[in-house]
């Protein structure tokens, strides 16, 4: 019983701590194309919190959107144009001591139905 | 004389092979028509492409032997492996290439095997996924003595091999069900024989059955029947000369019916009866004039 109250209060000091846990998200987090060929366009919108005011930077894995830094410790969004086939991820570092901080990722899937033709067999033409 | 027969043996075979060769040359040389693009409506009648569809069906069956003193063949399990690309076909055992694909017909080349080797070896692919436990081919025995023929006593059978067929069919799609005809001929020589089919196959989807009628008609040319079911001289000197093969239509009605019970798994019933040709049930080596299958069981496709 006591280690169950234990708990609890532990679990109520980890959410009092969660308002200052760094994050990063990106909104909308999937981009739907209508098949595999086309490419996913669109403006999305990356958003940090961070434990402690700090400058920070955003780098992805697509050469296309290279690094960004931050100014102003103000600023908690911004906005790009993304253009891409792949998924991106995207990783937020610290601008002082280049620590990761946070990661998004932005998943690219494709709507299209798979292709199909007719079988000229039955499946259990075997038997 | 003797260099002349097999000059004459090989000059035969080239002829053949030319022939083949020319059926499927004129065949490629027909412009394609082209692919439609929604050449199959229901999900049972399409399969993905460039996606291998492999599955088990697990249960128990039986397939009769119609050769005398062959044992019945039980029937564990039934796989299922195919694979389409954008012509080329892979379908249970079956490689094939399709000219054209439109919404009232279909035309392939196609390969296939002979069925009928299936009766005499444990191992012949048809068999493999099959359990014959305990088949013998050397006792040939009795014979109810219905004339002052001599009984059918055989020494061992010399080999029936395994032939792979080359040729053509064609599908055409209606209301009324769906009709296959084929044409393929011995492509290696075994034993240079020809088979036809002429397939009527009409398909119910209710609810969770999918239900398939098959009525068949399959041809075999007297080269296909003399090669499996004639009597060699070493096997019988007498009946050897007396039964004389000629070439004939097989009938037969298959019945498949499925339950869907998840998108893997299926419920599965398949029957099928054949009435073998007068022609083939003259044979010394049958007793039957009839070949049937059944399994029931449970079917998982990955």
């Amino acid at each position: 019983m006591l280690a169950l109250s234990l708990g609890l209060m532990g679990n109520n000091g980890a959410q009092a701590k969660s308002n200052k846990i760094t994050s990063l998200r990106v909104t909308p987090e999937i981009c739907i194309t209508s098949n595999d060929d086309q490419a996913c366009e669109i403006k999305v919108e990356l958003r940090w919190e961070l434990s402690h005011n700090e400058l920070i930077c955003i780098l992805s894995d697509n050469p296309a959107y290279p690094k960004w830094c931050n100014d102003s410790l103000n600023q908690h969004t911004i906005s790009i144009k993304v253009s891409t086939l792949t998924d991106i991820q995207f990783v937020m570092v610290s601008k002082e001591s280049n620590q990761t901080l946070a990661g998004a990722k932005l998943k690219i899937t494709s709507a299209s139905q798979p292709q199909v033709r007719r079988r000229y067999r039955n499946p259990w033409s075997l038997f | 004389m003797l260099i002349s027969f097999q000059i004459i043996t090989t000059s035969t075979r080239n002829v053949q092979m030319y022939r083949i060769l020319l059926i499927l040359l004129t065949t490629l040389g027909i412009p394609f028509i082209g692919m439609a693009k929604e050449s199959c409506s229901t999900k049972h009648e399409c399969i993905e492409m460039r996606n291998w569809d492999l599955g088990v069906a697990i249960g128990w069956g039986q397939k009769t032997n119609p050769l005398k003193d062959f044992d019945d063949i039980p029937v564990f399990f039934i796989p299922t492996v195919a694979y389409y690309g954008e012509r080329w076909f892979f379908d249970n055992g079956n490689i094939g290439y399709s000219l054209t694909e439109q919404e009232h017909f279909s035309v392939n080349l196609v390969t296939s095997y002979s069925l009928d080797r299936a009766y005499f070896y444990r191992w012949d692919p048809s068999n493999i996924f099959l359990d014959r436990s305990s088949q013998t081919a050397t006792s040939f025995t009795e014979r109810p003595a219905l004339s002052s023929e001599p009984e059918p006593v055989f020494n061992s059978l010399e080999s029936r091999h395994f032939a792979v067929l080359g040729g053509v069919e064609a599908f055409i799609y209606s209301q009324l069900g769906t009709i296959r005809l084929a044409y393929s001929h011995d492509m290696f020589s075994v034993h240079s024989g020809s088979e036809a089919q002429i397939k009527w196959t009409y398909g119910w989807n209710v609810n969770r059955w999918i239900l398939d009628l098959s009525l068949v008609l399959d041809w075999k040319s007297q080269n296909v029947v003399d090669y499996y079911y004639g009597i060699r001289p070493s096997e019988n000197a007498y009946w050897s000369q007396k039964y004389q093969a000629s070439s004939g239509w097989n009938k037969g009605a298959e019945v498949t019916a499925r339950y869907i019970l998840t998108d893997n798994w299926d419920l599965l019933l398949a029957v099928r009866y054949t009435q073998i040709a007068n022609e083939i049930a003259a044979s010394p080596l049958l007793d039957e004039d009839y070949s049937s299958t059944y399994f029931v069981g449970a079917a998982y496709r990955f």
